[in-house]
């Protein structure tokens, strides 16, 4: 694929530009087209799809920074808490008592997770995609700016309602919910309630993202760029966005029913007046399930590109990538019982629920498979970005092997509810989803702010979150098959030794994730624009058009919209 | 090439604006307000009518606006190719409103597989204590529904032919028909609720029914919110053959909440019923 931006006065049929020419007049000379506010009101007027993203991503890394805190506070009391012998093991802080309460322990569990999902993993794609995918299309804009806004503010209601629950007694029936622990018998606190309200808020936010970015892709691609020109970035948020638009209104549906079951006395999951809690699951799970590929598919966008770029090459079968991608999608929605296989169901179902899972493994091979022959041969570059794509196919490579353990009934039943599940989902969340948004920030950064963040610095906190990573995560599928809880607030005594490991690991990524920040914004205050068109050197090999406009873009994007040939 | 020598003459931007914030503003309260006015043990529970109040203000400010500003910029600029791209989201968007549709018919679904293991609802389908709802009132309420979906094509095929004032009766005519639907609903819910006792937490019957039908009860209120702003937008003149969107979208909806209907009708009226099994 070659890109044609047409010069001034040149007919439309100009040959491919080198890709180290500059292309576009200084910023001074940019025609004024259009208002603009100054100061908080330029960010609370904005309707600019770059703004929106800086602002979603903003909104994701405090919002990660919250939920690390949260998990924080687990951390601490899982390394000095009081043992199920009665040891104390609080080495003499709290006076004998465990630092959070039991009550208290629940809560942060689901916050945590509540916190990570919905405003932190889930936001920091959208702001990728806000930010990328008009870029990468060749469009000015997002069909919808306004409506992209509005979106954007919905969350922070959404995550004000979730943060002031802890004043009420919030959740402690975890993020997923479940009846009939969050019903109104066992739930009283309005906690509750705000947390489902607080879903709601960012189901409509994520639906409207969902259907502004399908229209976006569907009819703003820029002139020639068929639907197999498409980058892959772009592939996975419109696949991403189909999973969100179809499954999101399921959530919205089922937490509704909780919450008339709370607050008007309907009967939808109470058993004594027909209702059934494990109904709750199913259609909880129909949404959340594929929400864990809602929170995978624009990373594996991103490390497609990272790939490519980093190795000097066309990413490799890329239709391949983009009918595995679709795969996943369309399986994703098929398979949420796999969470359920402890709570009573037809042996029939257990078996066809395991078998589809092990089924999703095939394309996520496939995927996978194509990123390994992308880095064959190629001329590899060790940047900071392409450091967290490796050691994201890493990560997610163990999560996805754990996934598939899990995915056979009898294995399941045994570690149902231990930590190796914890395991298993932070290795695809955190070495998954994270892996690729701190990829993509140090991959797009220079195009986001103009601006390199430190290569050498950056070396140094992949490893700390990496090794941290490794060394909180890694422990818990051992810890699990051994056979301790989650969302257990103490443990036996032989954990001990075990939990203090983890807990230093998350202390060596909280050590990462502070240096991160400060890098950020040492670089954003005191380090000079320096960054051009295609600051990392790629554009020759990758032609995506993000590389074609400044570092950072014009309020337009482009001078002039590409054609693509 | 065409599309994009015509992109060089004017870069349209969209020009920033306040309004969806002011509409989050708005919003936000709403759920505050929602929370205290259902749980009367509360401290502040008086204070939800204000919340209320404030909240319900400050969206119908934020509202407003927003809609000014589109039907300023639709007059200001040629925006007509903006339709295709309406069209579609209001598609995606009705496939979201039948998302949520299907989370509460699959409750029903579930729970009629599953009766006969439920001894709580009496090993049966329909459960043991159900009233017998008679159909006659809701059967006359598909009738009409459907009729006023034949009217509503019918005002938008007037339109296409440029026949307004056709057009405005066709509208009146669905309009008028929607009414009654909305009467009959309300009078089927006050006597189900009066004479039988049958109110949402009386069983799981119960639940699901006024669950499912208040929702598209609720569909059928906000159709005709859009059905009446459409009317009003004729009455002003602002529709022409080629530029009605609003008349697309309030119809397309229209057709939607009939269609949810007859399921709502064969699925859970017909599924209620003594006889049925």
């Amino acid at each position: 694929m070659s890109i044609i931006l047409p010069e001034p006065g040149s007919d439309a049929k100009g040959a491919a530009r080198p890709a180290e020419a500059p292309i576009y007049i200084p910023a001074e000379e940019t025609p004024h087209l259009h208002k603009e506010y100054k100061g908080i009101l330029r960010w609370l007027t904005t309707v600019d799809h770059k703004l929106i993203g800086v602002m979603y991503l903003w909104f994701a890394f405090f919002s990660a920074f919250a939920g690390g805190a949260l998990a924080g506070g687990i951390r601490a009391q899982l390394a000095l808490p009081i043992l199920t012998d009665g040891t104390n093991a609080t080495m003499g802080l709290n006076a004998g008592k465990a630092l959070l309460s039991p009550e208290l322990f629940n809560q942060f569990i689901g916050m945590h997770a509540s916190f990570m999902i919905f405003f932190a993993i889930i936001p920091g794609f959208a702001g990728f995609s806000n930010y990328f995918v008009p870029l990468l299309i060749g469009a000015r804009d997002m069909a919808f700016p306004k409506m992209n806004a509005f979106a954007f503010w919905l969350l922070i209601p959404s995550a004000l309602l979730m943060i002031c629950s802890f004043a009420f007694g919030s959740t402690g029936a975890g993020w997923t919910g479940y009846a009939p622990l969050s019903t109104r018998t066992y739930s009283p606190n309005i906690g509750v309630d705000m947390w489902i309200f607080g879903i709601h808020l960012a189901g409509v936010s994520s639906i409207m993202g969902a259907i502004n970015f399908i229209v976006t892709m569907s009819t703003m691609r820029a002139p020639g760029m068929k639907w197999f020109k498409m980058p892959l970035f772009c592939w996975t948020v419109l696949i991403q966005s189909w999973m969100a638009l179809i499954g999101t209104p399921v959530l919205a549906g089922v937490v509704t029913m909780l919450l008339t079951d709370r607050l008007i006395g309907t009967g939808f999951f109470d058993p004594a007046r027909g209702g059934d809690p494990l109904l709750y699951q199913h259609l909880f799970w129909f949404y959340s399930h594929p929400a864990v590929y809602i929170m995978i598919l624009p990373g594996f966008g991103i490390v497609s590109h990272i790939m490519a770029s980093f190795s000097g090459k066309h990413v490799f079968g890329y239709k391949g990538m983009v009918y595995a991608t679709a795969f996943i999608a369309i399986i994703g929605f098929l398979v949420w019982g796999h969470h359920m296989f402890s709570a009573g169901m037809e042996p029939w179902l257990r078996a066809y629920f395991g078998f589809m899972t092990m089924l999703i493994a095939v394309p996520t091979g496939v995927k996978i498979f194509s990123w390994l022959a992308t880095l064959w041969g190629g001329s590899i570059r060790f940047t900071v970005p392409m450091m967290y794509a490796l050691g994201f196919i890493g990560l997610f490579t163990i999560g996805g092997v754990s996934g598939v353990f899990l995915a056979n009934v009898p294995f399941d039943v045994q570690v149902h509810d231990s930590y190796f599940v914890v395991a298993h989902l932070h290795y695809v969340l955190f070495g998954g989803s994270v892996m690729t948004i701190l990829g993509g920030t140090y991959y797009w950064f220079p195009k986001m702010s103009g601006r390199f963040l430190d290569e050498k610095l950056g070396k140094i906190i992949f490893w700390c979150i990496f090794l941290g990573m490794n060394l909180t995560f890694m422990p818990m599928h051992w810890i699990g098959l051994a056979g301790m809880a989650r969302r257990i607030y103490t443990y036996r005594p032989e954990f001990l030794d075990m939990n203090r490991l983890i807990s230093c690991g998350y202390l060596l990524m909280l050590a990462g994730g502070i240096m991160l920040l400060g890098n950020i914004l040492y670089t954003l205050v005191a380090k000079k624009r320096t960054a051009g068109n295609d600051p990392w050197g790629v554009n020759a090999t990758q032609h995506t058009l993000d590389w074609e406009t400044k570092s950072p873009p014009a309020p337009h994007n482009f001078d002039r919209l590409p054609k693509i040939v | 090439m065409s599309a994009a020598a015509h992109e060089e003459e004017h870069i349209h931007l969209p020009e920033p604006t306040i309004w969806p914030f002011i509409l989050v503003l708005g919003i936000s309260p709403l759920p505050v307000a929602a929370i205290l006015a259902l749980r009367p043990e509360l401290p502040l529970h008086y204070l939800w009518p204000a919340i209320l109040g404030f909240g319900g203000f400050l969206t119908l400010v934020g509202t407003l606006g927003w809609v000014t500003m589109v039907i300023r910029e639709k007059t200001t600029i040629d925006q007509t190719w903006g339709n295709n791209t309406l069209t579609m989201a209001w598609k995606l968007f009705l496939l979201s409103e039948a998302a949520i549709f299907s989370a509460f018919f699959g409750h029903l679904f579930y729970t009629m597989y599953h009766a006969e293991s439920r001894a709580i609802l009496g090993n049966t389908w329909p459960p043991i204590g159900t009233p017998h709802i008679a159909l006659s009132i809701p059967a006359l309420g598909t009738g009409v529904l459907v009729a006023s979906s034949i009217t509503c094509e019918l005002a938008h095929k007037a339109l296409l032919r440029g026949r307004r004032a056709a057009a405005k009766n066709w509208l009146m005519f669905t309009l008028i028909l929607g009414f009654i639907f909305i009467g009959m609903q309300g009078y089927e819910w006050g006597h189900l609720m009066s004479y039988f006792g049958f109110t949402p937490s009386s069983s799981y019957v119960g639940t699901i029914f006024y669950l499912i039908t208040g929702f598209h009860g609720f569909h059928v209120i906000t159709g005709l919110l859009m059905l009446f702003v459409v009317y009003a937008r004729m009455e002003l003149g602002s529709f022409d053959r080629r530029r009605h969107f609003s008349m697309n979208a309030a119809s397309w909806y229209w057709h939607f909440v009939d269609v949810i209907w007859l399921f709502v009708f064969f699925v859970l009226y017909l599924g209620i019923q003594p006889s049925a099994h």
